[in-house]
């Protein structure tokens, strides 16, 4: 389960307004399976409390009288839930945690739109629960790197996890710990540079044709 | 007649041979005629057959003893006995003229006695017939005199049922409309004449009154029902409007104003059969919010203009009635312009309360129907027998819920040429913000929610259906991926670790709405090959 | 704020009935900012949204603010840009399946995580 300890502080009435000369916003999509721990990768780099839709469901008939038990108790359901990150005066960096169920995948297509790349965070306690993410992700086309988010002393190889995921040579695989700002970081950071090796191999290619990634 | 031919034969057998003898034998012969005549005679006139034989013997023996007596004087004798055998014969003839007389009397007199009693029988059937007559006179004045003590007792009743019809009936059945039990609408009465009959018709009443009662109840109950599941269709629509993006957005906003109008429709009925309404709110809502609530459960919501700047709030226990009130009349304005004409609203704060002003673009309405409009909002108690379909129906329930939270309503021509309706609520019912909140209703800085407890997201339950399939196992225990296979796709061959996803009726249809989204919008995301499960 | 769901206001009252925010007109990291103080009578989403983006705000952020969804809220900042009461500051970057970030965007923001 995700935790968001450290958030507790963190009010979000006194959330910092960005600075008046941000123009800029940009995206990444962390993804992964019920519980891996997104959201708790996205508070622990986010300058703000994560925020998402998922308080208002739960208030959701609370003010209501039951006219006669037909209603019952109602799931909650969260969208998204998104952190921030001022880089500079102008950039703006948004972190989407979005879950990782199949029935999502609306959402991820809206969220992937004009993201820089994804982090697909996975536990290898229950890796098949990624499948679907990469699935999607190779699929789109959206640069991403795999990050194993280690709750206990990892069992297995990275090697063993690559080779269970059928992920290409090229595609970064992390371990990570999600609770810590500075694994987290480093994660994002793993990302950006694997969306630059491949943007470069890109320009390299409009250069030189003959080479391709 | 033997009697009379024996005397006959004796004379001629025996004139010279024995006087004695013949004498004896004749008045053996007599006597026995005698006895025999008065033998064969009837016992009612044996006296008189006896008495005319016993003559007849008698002169029969003396003539015989004098015949023997004188023997020698027989020819002497024999001349009187010529004589005596001529008044004989003329004794005879007179004895058989007596006889004949005396049949005839015993004829007259056994046809005297048949008609006697067949006068009798008569005479008996007569008297029968007299009795039964009086009988039945009897009975006749008995009759009439009942009738006639009736007749009186009807002209002393037609006095007490005129009072009982005008008066006491009319009471007790208000009574028990209200909601008296028989013994209670009928205290004051205990003492009257008709006392049983008005417990007869009270109890009929009664009867009556319960079944409608229960006939409400019904009513009200599957209302309940009605509000209740729109009340939660409502918040998993909402639900649903938060999770899906603007490719079903439009549809769930429309199902959306068709819940709420079927709510309302519920709400309605709650209101006329006397039940609670739909929802109840624990705070204040403000203006915005009760003005938005109402146009929200009517068709042409669309048409509806807002203008108001308030900040006021109606108290939560109100709330819902104000804004089914504002709904009902915002309908009705709708309904009286046609489009494109619009329904402004209009919110005013007042120091007795708020007032809010519907007007509709319509040609306004006649001044009968205005006064009509406004009897039917006046609060008056509700007569469900009074209302008919349509627009009655609305004003019927404002004026419920008019009564209900002391709003006055009234109707008058618009400026705008159309009607006006004038809705006050009532000082009570109105709070307004505190000077900080009303800033913040128009905020010069952000306005945060307030601060959720820290809590881990939820993230939304697993369904079976998305849980993937038991997978291959690698060599080091973990599952084994295989590119793409979590994919609908045809494109891909459908590999056998394709997990086979038992799609509840749920899943599959949002999987069919996500198709669909897809086919009408390919640029939202890449073509993504069609979807074959 | 009260709670959306502790409020009678259903959604379609909100947009007026509408369901489409404008085409491509804000993304969900498009950053928001006030031109014009809100005005008494304006609708309370849209003052609120004026309110709120004193200061630059993400489309996503006003959302979550508002406890309204995305679409909603995109809808409504329609009609605010339309009245020129706001001013939207797009992503300089969006990128397609076909094309990458260009290189100093991902310096800049290799530079800014580095930083953290």
């Amino acid at each position: 389960m995700d935790s968001n300890g450290s958030d507790t502080a963190v009010l979000p009435g006194h959330r910092a307004p960005l600075r008046r000369t941000a123009d800029n916003g940009l995206k990444i999509v962390v993804v992964g399976g019920f519980g891996v721990g997104k959201t708790t990768l996205v508070g622990s780099v986010s300058e703000i409390r994560p925020l998402n839709t998922e308080e208002m469901m739960t208030k959701a008939g609370e003010d209501v009288d039951d006219l006669t038990g037909v209603s019952g108790k109602r799931s909650t359901t969260v969208a998204f839930d998104f952190g921030r990150i001022t880089l500079d005066e102008h950039s703006v960096l948004y972190l989407f945690g979005a879950p990782g169920q199949e029935r999502f995948w609306f959402l991820w297509d809206r969220l992937f739109s004009g993201a820089l790349g994804a982090v697909v965070l996975v536990d290898t306690r229950r890796l098949e629960e990624s499948w679907y993410a990469i699935d999607r992700l190779e699929q789109h086309g959206l640069p991403f790197v795999v990050a194993r988010n280690n709750f206990a002393e990892p069992g297995h190889s990275l090697a063993d996890v690559r080779a269970a995921l059928d992920l290409p040579d090229h595609v970064p695989l992390v371990d990570c710990d999600a609770r810590a700002r500075e694994s987290s970081k480093q994660v994002l950071i793993e990302l950006v540079r694997h969306i630059q090796s491949l943007a470069e191999a890109a320009a390299a290619a409009e250069s030189f044709p003959e080479v391709t990634e | 007649m033997r009697a009379r031919t024996r005397p006959d034969r004796a004379v001629n057998n025996g004139r010279d041979s024995g006087t004695t003898l013949w004498s004896t034998a004749g008045v053996l012969a007599g006597l026995g005629a005698a006895v025999l005549a008065v033998a064969s005679t009837a016992a009612a006139h044996r006296a008189a057959v006896a008495a005319t034989a016993g003559v007849a013997a008698v002169l029969w023996c003396a003539l015989v003893l004098l015949a023997a007596k004188l023997g020698g004087r027989a020819l002497r004798a024999e001349r009187e006995l010529g004589t005596v055998q001529h008044d004989l014969t003329a004794v005879r003839a007179q004895a058989a003229a007596l006889h004949t007389d005396l049949a005839a009397t015993h004829n007259a007199a056994a046809a005297l006695r048949a008609a006697l009693a067949s006068a009798q029988v008569e005479a008996d059937r007569d008297r029968a017939e007299l009795q039964a007559a009086r009988v039945e006179l009897t009975e006749l004045q008995n009759e009439t005199a009942a009738l006639r003590g009736a007749a009186q007792n009807a002209a002393e009743e037609r006095a007490e049922l005129g009072r009982l019809q005008g008066e006491i009936l009319p009471e007790v059945v208000t009574r028990l409309r209200a909601g008296a039990s028989v013994d209670t609408a009928l205290a004051p009465y205990r003492a009257l004449g008709h006392a049983r009959l008005l417990r007869t018709v009270a109890e009929e009443v009664g009867r009556g009154e319960r079944q409608r009662a229960a006939a409400l109840a019904v009513c009200a109950t599957a209302a309940g029902r009605v509000q209740a599941l729109a009340t939660s269709m409502h918040a998993e629509l909402r639900d649903m409007q938060h999770r899906h993006g603007e490719d079903v957005l439009g549809d769930l906003l429309s199902l959306d104003h068709s819940t709420a109008q079927v709510g309302r429709m519920a709400d309605s009925i709650a209101v006329l059969t006397g039940a609670r309404s739909g929802r109840r709110w624990t705070k204040p809502i403000p203006v915005e919010s009760i003005l938005r609530g109402a146009l929200g459960r009517i068709g042409a919501y669309q048409r509806v203009r807002l203008h108001s700047a308030s900040t006021a709030a109606v108290a939560g226990f109100a709330a819902e009635g104000v804004m089914h009130t504002l709904a009902e009349l915002l309908d009705n304005a709708a309904n009286f312009s046609a489009p494109p004409a619009e329904v402004h609203v209009y919110v005013e704060e007042v120091h007795s309360g708020l007032v809010i002003t519907v007007e509709d673009g319509g040609l306004g309405l006649s001044e009968s129907w205005l006064r009509k409009a406004e009897q039917a909002v006046s609060g008056k108690p509700l007569d469900l027998s009074t209302l008919s379909a349509g627009t009655r129906l609305g004003l019927a329930v404002v004026g419920s819920l008019a009564r209900k939270h002391g709003l006055s309503i009234s109707f008058r021509p618009s400026a705008r040429g159309g009607t006006g309706v004038v809705v006050l609520i009532p000082e009570q019912l109105v709070t307004h913000p505190s000077p900080a909140l009303a800033r913040a209703l128009v905020p010069e800085a952000p306005v945060e929610r307030p601060a959720p407890a820290a809590r881990p997201a939820i993230e939304p339950r697993r369904t079976e259906a998305e849980r993937p399939a038991e997978p291959a196992g690698t060599e080091n225990g973990l599952p084994q991926r295989r590119r793409g296979s979590t994919l609908p796709t045809t494109t891909l061959p459908a590999p056998a670790a394709q997990p086979v996803r038992p799609l509840s009726t749920a899943s599959a249809a949002r999987f069919g709405a996500f198709r669909k989204a897809l086919q009408q919008g390919p640029t939202t995301t890449d073509a993504l090959p069609e979807d074959d499960s | 704020m009260p709670g959306w769901d502790d409020s009678p206001d259903r959604l379609y009252t909100v947009t007026r009935g509408r369901s489409r925010p404008p085409e491509h007109a804000f993304d969900l990291v498009t950053l928001i900012v006030t031109e014009q103080e809100p005005v008494a009578g304006m609708q309370s989403e849209h003052a609120r949204i004026l309110g709120l983006c004193a200061t630059p705000t993400a489309v996503v952020e006003i959302a979550a603010d508002l406890a309204l969804p995305v679409s909603v809220v995109k809808i409504l900042l329609g009609d605010l840009l339309e009245t020129s009461r706001i001013t939207a500051r797009h992503p300089r970057f969006a990128p397609t399946k076909a094309r990458l970030p260009d290189l100093d965007t991902l310096k800049q923001v290799l530079h800014g995580l580095q930083r953290l």
